[in-house]
């Protein structure tokens, strides 16, 4: 009887532990709180302390603006970070799970920013033609500042404009209008994104949900805060509409965004390799599903293609963007059909 | 007694010759005769106590000489236990003289004390000794307590002993165990029921005792595997321990890398990355170059001091730095949160 007794408890113990240690491995994958961060901390190499000491100090030289620039942008990379890390498919969490923890957490860093990158392509489609060229145009030290500077005129501008257009399809009261547009900048930023889910929710009472869209897919959106609610619908957007809106260049520009999006697969596939070689192979991989497209779309000349096809990543992204997707995103626009309800 | 009794006490007696051996008794067990007679089914069930018990005690090791004198001294038992059936028979209203039991058991006190203070007395006189107690003891009832006492005394034994016996196979011993589990508990109250309120024999327990004490230390053996055992237990005691001690303890040895935070650190492969960089990642890596070395001569300074708070508030941009600070358009415009990204759509309007 005792020793069963001691039995239990100590697979009851080992069963504790396990959690504990579990527990312990996946707060290096949450986002990081001061104490989770000072874990963090004990556990870097001495090297890795100095590093990490070293970008310190160049962050205390930074102005104040520049540091509250800098923790806003790594606020939204910890976001995307911890969506992307949720939204996993079990499979390839499951395969994530499988490597050791530095392999996991390169792998997972690369999987972060192909998602980071992909979304600053979407991004980029929206903001003004004449400040991505500005940006692309600047020195990158100072590009951050340009779009935080192009933020906040359009946070001053833009959100009284558009309480007034939603406010109007909401049939808001006047007076609810005014008290919205008199409040602070932040407070009405936030706002202006809580106005245009109640808009969405509106669109979809009354012509029926986004086309492909789930009722269950619904539901779970509508649980959602409405910054989140609203990245996912411009996801789920991207996806959908390029295909949908049809013509030669709205089914070229999609084949080419599925050709350039990141795989989680194809980037566990490769977790084997060093990181340099991984995000090299993963290029190349890239590269040929885009040059497929453009040969089987004849969106550009054999010589064009084979001179592309030698550049590097960066350069080669550029050319493809001047090349091909800035044309045909102008051809889509001339002819496209009127919005959609969904589109406001 | 009854005929019906009798022939099937005969048929028990049958069953009990030779080695305990509990199986052979199962068939008894659902004898029709047990169901309507009480004094056989007790009977049946202190027997079947008894052979478990016996088949769970090593097996006796007695001199030609020793049993021949054992069962002459059982056959005077038996006659005595025929005789106290007779007896019983005749009448219910037979009176046991008061304390017959007791000036018995005072008699022998002389004898059993001589044997007592005796020093590590050779076997033969004990066995000469105990033919004479058992000449003495003539139809003295035996104590019926013993048989609870001796089982208790013995339980641990028997409990190590059927669990290691080597030479049964696994299904006997199962057989046993499951046998003994169910109806132990029963047949023993039968037996101390049986047993009644005979007075105790003064330092019966530790004669006994002593007399099987070779027996006891031929168990000794499976001692070791409770000791065995217990330092399993305390080797995995241990082990949880150092899980427990791994899991908490800093980890210094395994360099843990930040996520997103070495994009250009790393600087051959990513270099090899991001080739159209050019003279930038060139810079960038002299950059880190020296940055390393001079992070080297930092390692002193720093690491052995506890992080600056603030440093920690900082966690998020100190790790991403390099991405945050290299200023790729695409990354720089994936930070636009969503509030920004959606006065995008009304920039028209303002």
């Amino acid at each position: 009887m005792g020793t069963r007794i001691l039995s239990t408890v100590i697979a009851a113990g080992i069963a504790f532990v396990a959690l504990v240690a579990s527990a312990h491995a996946f707060q290096d994958e949450k986002s990081p709180t001061l104490d989770s961060a000072r874990a963090r901390w004990e556990r870097l190499s001495p090297e890795e302390q100095a590093r990490l000491q070293k970008n310190y100090e160049r962050y205390r030289a930074l102005s104040e603006e520049e540091r509250r620039n800098l923790a806003d942008r790594a606020r939204v990379l910890r976001d995307e970070r911890d969506r992307v890390h949720d939204e996993l498919p079990p499979r390839t969490r499951e395969r994530l799970q499988q490597l050791d923890p530095d392999t996991r957490r390169e792998v997972m860093r690369d999987l972060v920013e192909g998602e980071v990158r992909e979304r600053g392509a979407r991004i980029r489609e929206k903001m003004p033609e004449a400040l991505v060229q500005r940006l692309e145009q600047a020195r990158p030290e100072d590009r951050a500042r340009f779009l935080a500077e192009f933020q906040r005129r359009a946070r001053e501008r833009v959100t009284l404009a558009a309480i007034d257009k939603i406010g109007r399809k909401l049939d808001l009261p006047r007076e609810e209008t005014e008290r919205l547009k008199a409040l602070p900048g932040d407070q009405r930023l936030a706002e202006v994104l809580e106005l245009k889910k109640r808009l969405s929710e509106r669109d979809a009472q009354q012509f029926g949900l986004p086309e492909g869209l789930t009722q269950a897919q619904w539901d779970e959106w509508q649980t959602l805060p409405p910054a989140q609610f609203f990245d996912r619908m411009q996801r789920w957007r991207r996806e959908r509409e390029t295909e949908r809106n049809g013509g030669v260049e709205g089914q070229a520009l999609h084949e080419l965004g599925q050709a350039m999006r990141p795989r989680q697969d194809e980037v566990l596939d490769l977790a084997h390799l060093s990181p340099g070689e991984r995000r090299l192979t993963i290029f190349q991989l890239r590269r040929e599903r885009i040059i497929a497209v453009l040969r089987a779309r004849h969106l550009l000349t054999d010589d064009k293609i084979n001179e592309l096809a030698r550049l590097s990543e960066g350069a080669f992204v550029r050319s493809l963007r001047e090349l091909v997707v800035r044309p045909l995103q102008q051809a889509r626009a001339a002819a496209a059909p009127q919005a959609p309800p969904h589109r406001d | 007694m009854k005929p019906a009794c009798r022939s099937f006490r005969s048929l028990l007696e049958e069953k009990l010759v030779g080695r305990p051996d509990v199986t052979r008794l199962i068939s008894l067990s659902w004898h029709e005769h047990l169901l309507g007679c009480d004094a056989c089914r007790a009977l049946f069930e202190s027997e079947e106590t008894l052979e478990v018990l016996l088949a769970t005690l090593p097996e006796p090791n007695l001199s030609p000489e020793i049993k021949r004198r054992v069962l002459v001294a059982l056959a005077r038992s038996k006659s005595a236990d025929r005789a106290l059936d007779h007896l019983l028979e005749r009448g219910a209203d037979v009176e046991v003289p008061v304390g017959f039991a007791q000036e018995m058991l005072a008699r022998l006190e002389p004898l059993r004390r001589a044997e007592q203070r005796r020093p590590t007395p050779a076997d033969a006189v004990i066995e000469a000794r105990l033919d004479a107690l058992l000449d003495r003891a003539g139809a003295v009832a035996a104590p019926r307590d013993l048989a609870r006492r001796t089982l208790q005394a013995l339980e641990s034994e028997r409990t190590i002993r059927a669990a290691a016996a080597p030479n049964k196979t696994a299904a006997h011993r199962a057989l046993q165990r499951a046998s003994a589990t169910e109806i132990e508990e029963g047949r023993l109250d039968a037996l101390l029921t049986r047993a009644g309120h005979v007075a105790v024999p003064e330092g019966l327990s530790a004669h006994t005792l002593s007399r099987l004490a070779p027996a006891r230390r031929a168990l000794a053996r499976p001692r070791l595997q409770i000791l065995r055992s217990s330092w399993v237990m305390a080797a995995a005691a241990v082990l949880l321990a150092a899980l427990l001690v791994w899991a908490m303890w800093p980890k210094h040895a395994g360099v843990v890398v930040p996520e997103m935070a070495t994009n250009g650190t790393r600087t051959q492969p990513d270099s090899a990355a991001q080739p159209d960089s050019g003279a930038e990642a060139r810079k960038t890596a002299q950059g880190n170059e020296a940055g390393s070395q001079q992070a080297v001569h930092l390692t002193d300074d720093h690491v052995a001091r506890a992080p600056d708070p603030k440093m920690l508030e900082a966690w998020d941009v100190l790790e991403n730095w390099d991405l945050l600070t290299k200023n790729d358009v695409d990354v720089i415009l994936s930070t636009v949160q969503p509030e920004d990204e959606l006065l995008l759509e009304y920039q028209d309007e303002g």
